[in-house]
């Protein structure tokens, strides 16, 4: 058995601009931080020349004869994309497994992707490197089939850590920001996340952000601006140590974010966010492409108690986490010398 | 008319002394703050934001007169009119927040169905305290509007919360309401100058 795992990660800003009609244009730049939460691959051999796969979170189940031309569709359509692109001709059976539910903002569908990619990459012998991961990921989500999403969490996933990371139309480049180990334990233990028990559609909202964004003279792309001025600068601030501006940054984030598209906020969240301001947050957003999933929150630590009673008096259960900075790995392969697949010719 | 008066007359003392008490107050209000509120006001309407107005009691009335004021007395020509809107005029939604959820909502919660980052909320409140007042100033932090406070007594919790605020240092209801409507009418001025210029 091979076992691939790659981190989800939390975005403290920049988000949206990472979608090609913004950044093709103007250049994109996001901050995020992978946490110790987990989406994982488990590669085994299966009889016969099938390839089976199956999805506890998704709650499904496909099996596939290796000459059978692939089908493109449903929920399992991004791994069996990523197998086809590694040439299948051996039984393989994969599962795949999270750690985080599916829809809930911390950017799992390109988690699923670079974990498989990782494993995959090992398996086939091109141990490709960070970069590739990252690029493979987002050309068969992206290009191939036609996810609107944007690139960070492939990028993330894939590197690992707190990282400043730049889009430009032709390249992507990832700063590891250099802060020391106390000023990310501040910072972690400074945030926190909350599951608001809503799953969102990201790609409809995604949707109607890329439409908007395609107008230079859209109240959406001002907002980009802005959101992506706030990247920068909570890069400077980082670097600076000054994590005391990360609650205000957050929340210029938010209510910058909130008017990209509709659907993003709603009147349930942005009562939760009111509820947590007032109970000692001092700024926060919701992870992803909103709609629902994890709200992130700055607090500092002698209201944390005082915070997570109020939210959890509305319902919202705290999930507790971890920085790491391992990105994409493979944590165990037995299958060396197996050769499950060919390369494509 | 005729009116009857006397040698020794109650209403004349108690008037001077209201209107000594206004003069001195209206002569310590803040210019800057309230030029800061125009220039809020006005950055927000040529932005196509929203302007939205709300008090309790005689601030209720203020919050009605100052969004009649705001909507029609600074129409300038043909151009874009301002987007005004008083919280305290529907009073089917008003009392239906209030009844089915809480007193405390009845602000809050019209403002989750209106604003958003950019535009700008005013709160008039004798005291700064009145729950209700709070609570909108929160929902529109929690939104991303600016909000504004025009506030009397020590000012309460408005004065910690909103972004610019202008006291009036009064503990009398009648004299602090006396400076909003002072208030209210200068910055429409303003307003309408700033536009027409």
């Amino acid at each position: 058995m091979l076992i691939a795992r790659a981190p989800v990660r939390i975005s403290l800003a920049g988000g949206g601009t990472d979608l090609e009609a913004y950044y093709s244009r103007f250049g994109g730049a996001v901050v995020s931080a992978t946490i110790d939460k987990y989406f994982y691959v488990l590669v085994s051999h299966s009889r016969g020349d099938d390839i089976q796969v199956s999805s506890s979170d998704y709650r499904t189940f496909f099996r596939h004869r290796v000459e059978a031309p692939p089908p493109w569709d449903g929920d399992l359509g991004l791994p069996r994309a990523i197998l086809q692109h590694f040439g299948m001709r051996t039984g393989l059976s994969v599962f795949l497994a999270s750690q985080v539910p599916p829809g809930t903002g911390l950017g799992s569908s390109s988690t699923v992707a670079v974990a498989l990619i990782k494993a995959m990459s090992v398996l086939s012998g091109r141990n490709l490197s960070r970069h590739e991961i990252a690029a493979l990921a987002c050309e068969i989500e992206i290009d191939r089939l036609g996810m609107p999403i944007g690139k960070q969490d492939q990028y993330a996933a894939a590197f690992g850590g707190l990282n400043y990371i730049e889009f430009r139309p032709d390249h992507v480049s990832v700063e590891r920001l250099s802060v020391s180990e106390e000023v990310e334990f501040q910072l972690q233990r400074r945030l926190l996340l909350f599951f608001t028990g809503l799953a969102h559609n990201s790609a409809s909202i995604l949707r109607e952000q890329r439409q908007n964004s395609c107008d230079e003279r859209h109240p959406t792309v001002d907002a980009l601006h802005q959101i992506k001025e706030i990247a920068i600068e909570t890069r400077e601030r980082l670097l600076g140590g000054e994590i005391a501006a990360v609650g205000d940054l957050l929340h210029r984030s938010w209510v910058a974010k909130r008017t990209l598209a509709r659907g993003i906020s709603d009147p349930t969240i942005d009562r939760w966010y009111e509820v947590a301001l007032d109970g000692g947050a001092e700024g926060g957003k919701l992870v992803g492409a909103g709609g629902g999933g994890f709200l992130l929150l700055y607090c500092e630590p002698e209201r944390q108690d005082a915070l997570c009673g109020r939210l959890d008096d509305e319902g919202l259960i705290r999930m507790d986490f971890d920085f790491e900075s391992n990105g994409g790995t493979v944590i165990m392969n037995n299958l060396v010398g197996w050769q499950p697949m060919a390369t494509r010719a | 008319m005729y009116v009857e008066t006397t040698e020794y007359s109650v209403t004349a003392g108690v008037l001077a002394r209201h209107i000594d008490e206004l003069h001195r107050l209206i002569d310590e209000l803040p210019v800057a703050a309230v030029e800061r509120i125009v220039e809020l006001i006005v950055t927000a309407h040529r932005a196509g934001r929203h302007v939205f107005i709300l008090g309790n009691g005689g601030s209720a009335s203020t919050a009605s007169h100052f969004a009649c004021d705001l909507s029609k007395a600074t129409i300038s020509g043909d151009g874009p009119r301002l987007r005004v809107t008083s919280l305290t005029d529907n009073i089917a939604l008003l009392t239906a927040w209030a009844n089915d959820t809480s007193y405390e909502r009845v602000f809050a919660e019209q403002l989750l169905s209106l604003a958003a980052a950019g535009d700008v909320v005013v709160i008039i409140s004798a005291s700064g305290d009145s729950p209700n007042v709070l609570a909108a100033a929160r929902a529109a932090r929690a939104l991303g509007s600016t909000t504004v406070a025009l506030v009397g007594f020590a000012g309460g919790g408005l004065r910690h919360l909103a972004d610019v605020v202008v006291h009036v240092g009064s503990y009398d209801y009648g004299i602090v309401e006396d400076c909003q409507l002072v208030l209210e009418h200068a910055i429409t001025a303003s307003v309408r100058d700033a536009l027409s210029a």
